[in-house]
């Protein structure tokens, strides 16, 4: 053997990562990789944020401002299309890759290669489904539900659409074989299910809701994209199809999806809410059945996105009646949080903040989608200003808000620095105001009527829609700020310990922070 | 005499992964098949390709936990016994030419190899496990064998 060999075996103690471009594209390590996911989510949050501040800006005023109506509603289609598939739930998936080995006490994902390859599936995904914006025709623009027969109507961009939502969904499909399979096979010796902490149960429960609804997804846009060129008819009235299956279809996935993006983010808060409580979580149990519960619930409640479209009274009360019972596991969560706060030795630091104000605002939207529940009523709310309100105040201040708060609470873990903690509180204060400045008028709009989706209204609506512009820049703007801690946390600043916070729970937190570039290489035995 | 067994980590059960299996095949196949009885068949097709993908990487882990490897050390021989799933192999050197030499990973985040055997024909124990479950393997190997002549001159140079 070469003297060499035995050189590079000394740096094999070190055994830290490879230098340059290659060690992010060949890497198999799931620190690396979850840091690529949380790039990418940062970077597609700002180009979606784009797409809804142009939204935003031409609606400021009623009138026609500065787009035209065919681009305004490319902008609403391709911004819901890259927040859920390009931001949000790569976000979590880059959270996931961080945190389930190092929770678990693995030393790794149990199939890196794999692990690779569906992250990098994500950029060439969303670079197609943004290119279609310079396309003849422009981008999609029949919203992100993609219903036929005005899907069907678009222009050159609707199979490359359909191209990058199969891609970014074979990269879900894979992060979830790849998270079930090393939750269930790389658990350090002792930690039976039970005892897994919440975000690895909820993401184990999103990863089977994943499996159950991404094919019902496939399927449906396979079959817009053969009614389209292989003269098949699944969705066309001409044909024999029946365009409102497709919705059946559409929801049988969108339903769930809420919860696949939901559940991780009630994961992340049930870890920040103990600590900076100074009590481990109240009922870890019964939050485990509750996670699991919504799952189940997630899947027989679709057809509650279609009320209006017409179905037998029946259908209509069981709909009805089983979105209602959603209620009760979710009431479950937020009761347990609040009784882990309850006596407990409460600081606010900033993950606390945001994981309050996520309590606090992802409540707001799930009461109103409760509201929603009522079919009688949500014949008046039905596609109105209304579910905008809903739906962004579950996914903003609920989802994004949890993964916020995510980020600065394990920050210091990855990086081995302490976040400004200053400007943390600041950042999270503007997103507070501006994210309700922004959402809530919009609940008065849609009462008062206005549709979604237009880029022009009546008059009446233009004083609500003003405020809802400003918090939309507002809001916009105060992320600069995330990224600006972030980068300055990543540079240097104060040294985190190993435990990082007063009392963390967690196997995480007993190694250095930053966490070094191989963790639990000896498994830990969990008492 | 010396016999080392060695199993890598697996938290995974036959018994686990087939429930799991189970409960994810019949809600994915009741859903996937009551859009195919409406007449939405694709559904049914990527439901299929989606548990095939579930059901190899489930497989592929049990696979690996059942893989063991077996080191025997006596006065005259080094036996090394792997057995990974249904292959079986047997590799014997004599004693006094067996070697054992950790092989630095050809990229810096690359595993290291562990060798065993008569320089030229060593063969790799532990490939599936840690670094540092690779490394204290060798430590205590190399207290029973000599090093490769590059690991000897290193302890010596050290």
């Amino acid at each position: 053997m070469s003297a060499t060999t035995e050189h590079a075996h000394d740096h094999d103690h070190d055994h830290g990562p490879a230098r340059g471009l290659m060690r992010w594209i060949t890497t198999t390590n799931h620190k690396d990789i979850g840091t690529m996911y949380l790039v990418f989510a940062l970077t597609m949050l700002f180009v979606g944020g784009l797409m809804a501040l142009i939204v935003r800006a031409e609606l400021f005023q009623p009138g026609i401002q500065f787009v035209n109506p065919a681009f305004f509603n490319q902008m609403t289609t391709t911004h819901a299309l890259v927040m859920l598939f390009g931001m949000i739930m790569p976000a979590f998936a880059g959270f996931a890759n961080w945190m389930i080995p190092m929770m678990i006490g693995a030393p790794d994902m149990a199939l890196p290669r794999l692990n690779n390859w569906s992250f990098w599936l994500l950029p060439f995904a969303a670079t197609m489904l943004l290119s279609t914006l310079f396309m003849p025709g422009g981008g999609p623009a029949a919203g992100w539900t993609m219903y036929p027969p005005l899907s069907l109507q678009g222009g050159d961009s609707f199979p490359f659409t359909i191209f990058a939502v199969h891609l970014l969904g074979i990269s879900s499909i894979m992060a979830s074989i790849n998270i079930i399979v090393t939750i269930l096979n790389m658990r350090a010796p002792g930690m039976t299910l039970l005892k897994m902490p919440l975000f690895v149960w909820t993401w184990l429960i999103t990863a089977y809701l994943l499996i159950g609804v991404m094919p019902v997804l496939a399927g449906g846009v396979t079959m817009l994209l053969t009614d389209q060129f292989f003269g098949t008819s699944f969705f066309q009235a001409a044909g024999g199809g029946d365009p409102v299956l497709f919705q059946h279809i559409f929801w049988f996935f969108g339903h769930p999806e809420v919860y696949i993006i939901i559940l991780p983010a009630f994961g992340i808060v049930s870890h920040i809410i103990p600590t900076f409580s100074r009590k481990p979580l109240f009922g870890h149990e019964s939050m485990v059945f509750a996670t699991a519960s919504i799952g189940f619930l997630s899947f027989i409640v679709w057809a509650h996105h279609m009320f209006t479209v017409g179905m037998p009274l029946a259908g209509t009360l069981f709909f009805m009646m089983s979105t209602m019972l959603i209620a009760v596991p979710t009431g479950v969560k937020i009761f347990n949080w609040t009784a882990t706060m309850w006596r407990g030795s409460i600081s606010f630091e900033t993950p606390m903040l945001f994981a309050v104000g996520f309590l606090f605002m992802f409540s707001i939207g799930g009461f109103s989608g409760l509201m929603m529940a009522l079919a009688p009523v949500d014949f008046q709310y039905h596609d109105t200003y209304f579910i905008v309100a809903h739906f962004h105040y579950v996914m903003v201040p609920g989802a994004l808000f949890a993964a916020l708060g995510g980020a600065y609470y394990w920050l210091p873990k990855w990086t081995g620095h302490m976040y400004d903690e200053k400007l943390g509180k600041v950042h999270f204060w503007l997103s507070t105001i501006f994210v309700n400045l922004l959402f809530f008028p919009q609940h008065f709009l849609g009462l008062a009527g206005m549709p979604r989706r237009i880029p022009d209204y009546a008059t009446q609506f233009a004083d609500w829609n003003m405020w809802s512009s400003v918090g939309a820049f507002g809001f916009g703007f105060s992320q600069l700020l995330f990224v600006y801690i972030v980068i300055k946390c990543v540079r240097g600043g104060e040294k985190a310990s190993a435990k990082v916070w007063d009392r963390p729970f967690g196997l995480e937190w007993t190694v250095p922070s930053p966490a070094p570039y191989h963790t639990f290489e000896k498994a830990p035995e969990i008492k | 005499m010396h016999l080392f067994e060695l199993s890598p980590n697996c938290s995974l059960t036959p018994g686990t992964a087939t429930l799991f299996y189970l409960s994810i095949l019949a809600v994915t196949l009741v859903v996937a098949g009551a859009f195919a009885v409406a007449g939405f068949w694709p559904v049914l097709l990527f439901a299929g390709l989606e548990l095939l993908g579930l059901a190899a990487a489930l497989h592929a882990s049990l696979r690996r936990g059942r893989n063991r490897e077996f080191i025997r050390i006596d006065e005259r021989d080094v036996v090394v016994n792997r057995c990974a799933g249904r292959r079986r192999a047997e590799y014997r050197f004599a004693r006094p030419w067996a070697r054992v030499q950790l092989q630095a990973a050809p990229a810096s985040n690359w595993p290291s190899r562990l060798l065993i055997g008569p320089v030229g024909r060593a063969v790799e124990v532990g490939a599936f496990l840690t670094e540092s479950e690779r490394r204290r393997l060798n430590t205590r190997l190399a207290q029973l064998l000599p090093p490769a002549p590059g690991a000897l001159r290193r302890i010596v140079e050290t």
